[in-house]
């Protein structure tokens, strides 16, 4: 448990220490940004019902930021390479989120599945003057679904297999924000060097 | 103090970059596939052997010639040809600012990259960045 709550900790630190080196720029700009995002991509729903293709499309768009972001996220952090899965959670929830969102987030594994991991946090910058409307959106809309995305993306680039939902969302009335990470394996080698 | 030839790997083994300064020798077809294999294979090994969870390929000296190496924890290498007079340490620095700075900058921010497979690096500014590293550096003149 100490050797746990030790790692937590050093993880915990190096994001802090990430978003306190990080260039900042306007809170208000990005979710107002992303809003405006979110909003146009609901508009040109050719069905009003037909939320889920919103949530796909911040996911695919989501994964190529993250397949960028890990760079940054290698260079700028210091974190270590993962070597168990436990750690790249802890890395995701308690370095990334930390050094770009500036998110306090907690994880937690999901009880039986050593595998699975729960990123549960109270603020979310993306979502800062966001309310749902009663309806298919509010039922329907995983606002932040873009974070999903990100996560899997940054995670493919080293090694990783993974998928991330959300499980709960303040914007429809849960009391926090929760991302279920599943680490569905390791990537098979992918350097191969063809003999011309 | 001489820089021979440098070339830069993607996670797929693909070179995406290559260029090539004073070099004595023609350059033989396929030759960049043998220097990924080679850099490769020796990295593993270097890493296996290794007691500590730190190690990893940094130089491989011949009579002739040095191949510096580094690496990104994305899967992007970079094998550097140079004379045996270059430094290890300095040579290991300059390739740690081009996978950290230059490379970050020109490349992975640039909106026309893709990390896929056969993704080349081209008009990216990733050469003129470079070039302008090493010269800061003192590995070019």
């Amino acid at each position: 448990m100490s050797s746990s709550a030790h790692t937590s900790t050093s993880a915990a630190q190096l994001g802090n220490a990430a978003f306190d080196n990080n260039v900042k720029m306007s809170a208000e700009f990005l979710a107002l940004t992303y809003g405006a995002l979110v909003q146009q991509m609901v508009e040109e729903l050719t069905q009003e019902d037909a939320v889920e293709q919103v949530n796909q499309q911040l996911y695919n768009m989501g994964h190529r930021i993250g397949a960028r972001l890990i760079e940054e996220y290698s260079v700028r952090s210091g974190a270590a390479p993962c070597r168990t899965f436990s750690q790249a959670a802890e890395g995701v929830a308690l370095v990334g989120l930390r050094m770009f969102l500036g998110v306090s987030a907690e994880v937690a594994q999901v009880k039986d599945a050593a595998d699975t991991f729960a990123i549960s946090f109270q603020d979310n910058p993306l979502a800062l003057f966001v309310e749902l409307p009663d309806g298919p959106l509010r039922e329907y809309l995983w606002y932040s679904n873009l974070l999903c995305g990100v996560i899997t993306g940054a995670l493919s680039l080293v090694g990783l297999q993974t998928e991330a939902r959300f499980s709960r969302d303040k914007l429809r009335g849960d009391s926090k924000n929760e991302i279920i990470l599943h680490f569905k394996g390791r990537e098979r080698e992918t350097f191969q060097v063809e003999r011309n | 103090m001489t820089l021979y030839s440098i070339y830069v790997f993607n996670r797929y083994g693909d070179t995406i970059y290559t260029k090539q300064w004073k070099r004595t020798s023609a350059v033989q077809h396929g030759e960049d596939g043998l220097v990924a294999g080679f850099v490769y294979t020796l990295q593993h090994i270097s890493s296996q052997l290794s007691s500590t969870q730190a190690g990893g390929l940094r130089a491989v000296h011949t009579p002739l010639y040095k191949i510096h190496y580094s690496e990104t924890m994305t899967g992007y290498r970079v094998a550097l040809f140079t004379d045996n007079a270059m430094s290890t340490a300095v040579v290991q620095g300059a390739l740690t600012e081009l996978l950290k700075d230059v490379f970050i900058r020109t490349v992975t921010k640039n909106p026309s990259y893709r990390h896929e497979k056969g993704m080349l690096v081209t008009g990216t500014g990733f050469e003129d960045a470079m070039e302008a590293l090493f010269r800061r550096k003192k590995l070019l003149t």
